[in-house]
């Protein structure tokens, strides 16, 4: 700091020279400034902290460890249940129906909501009501959807059926029957998800500038030529947002296993989140259960990552 | 040739229309018939009864759950607009050092699937005695890197000067962020406000994890137990309830419709 | 025959005001035909009916004498330059100008070679391979002239295309734009709001206000005779000076203020008038010459010219270009002269009045 005061044989201290006032005062004001920045942060921080970062590096600690029914870590295992994961399998079962609900759920949602979304992009009398109803979906929550979907599905009583048997077919027990379970609690997600990604890709279209639709009707461009020139061009970047986002989701899906099939028939339907949730929550086993939950995470990861490398290249940002 | 092209669009309008409000049609008119008629696989109902609707407040407490959910996904979104926004503000217009730094490890965050995070968060709740509490259901989802992302990508498209003139003037951070900052984000805190909820209300698997009772617990859940307990015997009751259980979000839905088409457009361009 | 003919073409919107009305040429073919006027009276919605991409509430567009209401944009055989271009993000600069091609379904070798040639023309030839955002905006007007100029239309629409570049840019296109036209022999409708543009590109052009059209002329003509005092106004730059006065046996009275005597001109048969005088035809008085006194209120100078704004009466304020520097100091009072004839006379609701001034010797070229 500057010469103490004490030093002075004057009755009045001159001022410190300019140069150390102006650093100190800098010093002040960069401290002042940091604690006021710190204080806007400081609750998403801590909860970010509590709730996250914490949580994380604690599920790497409980998965190399043995856990006791109150989640204590008791004995330290290593990789012992990652190895043990990858020689269950029920590990892979649940791993395929993961990939096959996500392959199911994904490309169907974001191309119905992109047919959607073209249909809506018109303006047309009364287009409003038609995009609110595209968009209605979104306001049905997982346990509403469910137990509509349920019901539908019910093999005696439900509409599905019904119908089934007013066209001559067969009627199937949709989620009892473990070849068709997936596709069905498949059908339910999709039509839950199609509001968001409707409104999204909706939002897309419109951002695109007129004058270039405009363009290619002068030059004589047919609608679907139109369609892949124009249209999917500049709304890739939206598409591929509402892929990534969409896929991140379908790997992450629980609500309606839970409702609909509790992860069978015979684990049908155990995707992954459902097997973690079984592990940590009905068997208690919340080292193993953390290991798989890293395994997803990683998968996730990689997912997102591939998703960056390859399909993002096709976009185009403006 | 005009017409033409106007019909079929509206017919293909019309159909799709059909298939996707179908089920939430099914569940309203089943919803309106008694057991015996729905048994009978009827279509319509002959003449509608509300007897559904009493026997499903009766059987279950579906007005609590709603107030617990509504309540919880309240009280999340209004904690995470304040959160949010505090932080969006300090990212834009405070300068300290480490700013972005920080700013980066908020859209770590985000990248972290909540997977991960669970098992540790149920037992550090269980650890705070939250379970079976209001507090368990709502603090952890305070922090929302997306929202303090789509707050951001707002606060920067406030002119700078208005910043710097408010400074001026003597205007404290404080004061500027609530008077000016805030009034003129209405579309992106409105897009957040309606997808909050709509998220929070939607919460399954934490409610499941963390509450016990029919005191705390959310309609998701409810809707979960009255299934169970009428099963194959009063599905009008349980599609009663559903019908009930999806007025509120249909309505925040169609009340924030053009808010959060706004802001969606404005958020969606990354 | 005419190549484009307007027959009291009318645009409204839902009932409301129509956005154009009574809209009435014919545009010869190889003709820069403008169309100018302030921000939203229409000539925009012109230029898109006549393109195609709205239809019309009424009236008729006849394309070669043929009736073409009903017919699609590219049946048209049209090109369109927009303002903010249209280029298409995701392509190249040559795929831009090709993708016009390939809708129309011309052999590729053809597509390749009117491309280089365009690109040869405009001088895009080094930036082929780039994107747009990769390109300045005078490179990417010169794309969306090229995507014009591939089409090889016979006509081609311009709607604003030059109001996104800067000042200088801008004059430099003005001259190269006419340049190409006529090389090419394109007939081209362009819109713009600046009467400078007009003035210095069209064969005739037409003025615009609220949707309708006043006057179609060449830029001398719309000069020189006026149609109405707004056409007066908006042509010119500093714009005519105008003020009301009262018509008295031999003088004009300016507001109540200013007479002016009028020997050598005959005076309109009526009581009330709008006096115009244009800028260059006020002039410093000679010392002898008869002359009218006024104190100058404001001075510019240009270095070629100044324009001095001065009082003429009570919040009346005219002002007069003179050739080169003149040395005039605020609140002084000088001698004006000018020539009677160069008066223009409106009647109380803006019309021309009476037999329009004579004519100056019109030195025209018109290829």
């Amino acid at each position: 700091m500057g010469s103490p005061m004490n030093e002075r044989v004057s009755t009045v201290p001159s001022p410190a020279p300019w140069s150390v006032r102006t650093k100190r005062e800098a010093r002040q004001a960069a401290i002042k400034s940091w604690l006021e920045g710190m204080v806007y942060l400081c609750p998403s921080l801590l909860l970010f902290g509590v709730f996250l970062f914490y949580p994380l590096g604690r599920t790497m600690y409980l998965s190399v460890f043995h856990t006791d029914y109150q989640g204590h870590p008791t004995e330290f295992v290593g990789l012992a249940h990652f190895v043990a994961l990858l020689q269950d399998a029920s590990f892979w079962h649940s791993l395929k129906a993961t990939v096959l609900f996500a392959a199911l759920t994904v490309p169907t949602t974001v191309a119905v909501s992109f047919g959607l979304a073209l249909l809506a992009h018109e303006t047309r009398k009364g287009i409003g009501i038609f995009r609110t109803i595209f968009a209605s979906t979104m306001g049905m929550s997982v346990g509403v959807a469910s137990v509509i979907w349920m019901f539908m599905y019910n093999p005696a009583i439900g509409i599905i059926n019904r119908l089934v048997s007013a066209i001559g077919g067969t009627p199937v027990s949709w989620l009892l029957d473990q070849d068709t379970a997936l596709y069905a609690v498949a059908a339910a997600t999709i039509w839950m998800n199609i509001g968001l990604t409707f409104l999204l890709l909706l939002a897309g279209l419109q951002n695109i500038d007129p004058s270039l639709y405009e363009s290619a009707r002068i030059a004589g461009m047919s609608y679907w030529r139109q369609l892949w020139t124009v249209t999917v061009p500049l709304l890739s970047p939206t598409l591929f947002f509402v892929t990534t986002v969409s896929l991140i989701q379908a790997l992450q899906t629980f609500g309606q296993i839970d409702f609909l099939t509790k992860g069978g028939p015979v684990e049908a339907t155990n995707v992954f989140v459902y097997a973690i949730y079984r592990e940590a929550f009905v068997n208690y086993q919340f080292g193993s259960a953390s290991a798989q939950a890293l395994v997803l995470f990683l998968i996730i990861a990689i997912v997102t990552f591939l998703q960056f490398r390859f399909a993002e290249r096709k976009v185009h940002y403006q | 040739m005009k017409i033409a092209r106007a019909t079929a669009h509206y017919v293909l309008l019309c159909l799709c229309s059909v298939v996707i409000l179908f089920p939430v049609a099914y569940a309203l008119l089943m919803s309106l018939m008694d057991g015996a008629a729905i048994l009978s696989g009827r279509l319509w109902p002959e003449k509608g009864t509300l007897v559904n609707y009493e026997a499903a407040f009766q059987q279950a407490p579906l007005g609590r759950y709603l107030w617990n959910s509504f309540f919880v996904a309240f009280m999340i979104t209004v904690g995470r607009l304040i959160v949010s926004s505090l932080a969006a503000f300090a990212f834009v217009f405070l300068r300290f050092p480490g700013r972005d730094r920080w700013f980066y490890v908020c859209i770590a965050t985000m990248l972290v699937p909540w997977e991960a995070t669970v098992i540790p968060n149920f037992l550090t709740i269980q650890a705070l005695g939250w379970t079976n509490h209001y507090a368990g259901l709502i603090v952890p989802f305070w922090a929302m890197a997306f929202g303090i992302f789509l707050l951001r990508q707002q606060f920067k498209q406030i002119p700078h000067e208005l910043y710097e003139a408010a400074q001026l003037s003597g205007m404290g951070n404080f004061r500027f962020f609530c008077r000016v900052v805030l009034p003129l984000s209405k579309t992106s805190l409105v897009t957040l406000a309606v997808y909050s909820f709509l998220d929070a209300w939607n919460m399954y698997l934490w409610p499941l994890l963390v509450t016990n009772d029919d005191r705390v617990r959310t309609v998701q859940i409810g809707l979960k137990q009255l299934q169970t307990q009428e099963i194959a015997s009063s599905w009008g009751v349980v599609m009663a309830a559903a019908v009930i259980a999806m007025l509120p979000t249909l309505l925040l839905l169609f009340a924030g419709q053009k808010q959060l088409r706004k802001g969606l457009m404005q958020g969606a361009i990354q | 025959m005419a190549f484009l003919e307007l027959v009291e073409v009318t645009k409204s919107y839902g009932g409301k005001k129509s956005a154009v009305e009574n809209v009435n040429v014919a545009i010869e073919s190889g003709e820069f035909f403008v169309l100018v006027g302030p921000s939203g009276c229409g000539k925009s919605t012109i230029l898109r009916l006549i393109a195609g991409l709205e239809p019309l509430t009424s009236g008729y567009v006849l394309i070669d004498g043929q009736v073409a209401n009903d017919w699609p944009p590219h049946a048209r055989r049209l090109s369109m330059v927009f303002q903010n271009y249209a280029l298409y993000p995701h392509l190249t600069v040559e795929q831009n100008m090709r993708i016009v091609l390939q809708a129309q379904k011309v052999p590729k070798e053809e597509q390749v070679k009117r491309c280089m040639e365009a690109a040869e023309l405009l001088g895009l030839t080094d930036v082929l391979h780039r994107k747009p955002r990769e390109l300045s905006g005078g490179q990417r007007q010169r794309v969306a002239l090229g995507r014009a100029i591939v089409a090889q239309t016979p006509l081609c629409l311009m709607d604003e295309p030059l109001s996104n570049l800067d000042a200088k840019l801008r004059a430099k296109m003005r001259s190269e734009l006419r340049r190409l036209q006529r090389q090419l022999g394109m007939t081209v409708i362009y819109v713009t709001h600046d009467q400078t543009e007009a003035m210095t590109m069209a064969d005739r052009m037409m003025i615009l206000h609220d949707g309708r059209p006043q006057q179609i002329g060449s830029p001398l003509d719309v000069y020189n005779s006026p149609d109405n005092t707004f056409v007066a106004s908006f042509i010119g730059t500093p714009p005519m000076n105008l003020a009301e006065a009262h018509v008295l046996n031999h003088s004009l009275l300016l507001q109540n203020e200013r007479p002016i005597r009028l020997r050598r001109r005959s005076l309109p048969k009526a009581e009330r008038v709008i006096v115009g005088l244009r800028p260059e035809h006020i002039e410093p008085a000679e010392s002898g010459e008869e002359s009218m006194a006024v104190k100058v209120s404001h001075v510019e100078w240009l270095g070629n010219e100044t324009l001095v704004t001065f009082e003429l009466a009570k919040n009346l304020y005219w002002t007069a270009r003179w050739n080169g520097q003149w040395r005039i100091r605020l609140g002084e009072v000088v001698p004006l002269t000018f020539d009677e004839q160069d008066f223009l006379f409106f009647d109380a609701s803006g019309k021309r009045i009476g037999a329009p001034s004579i004519k100056r010797e019109e030195v025209w070229v018109h290829q």
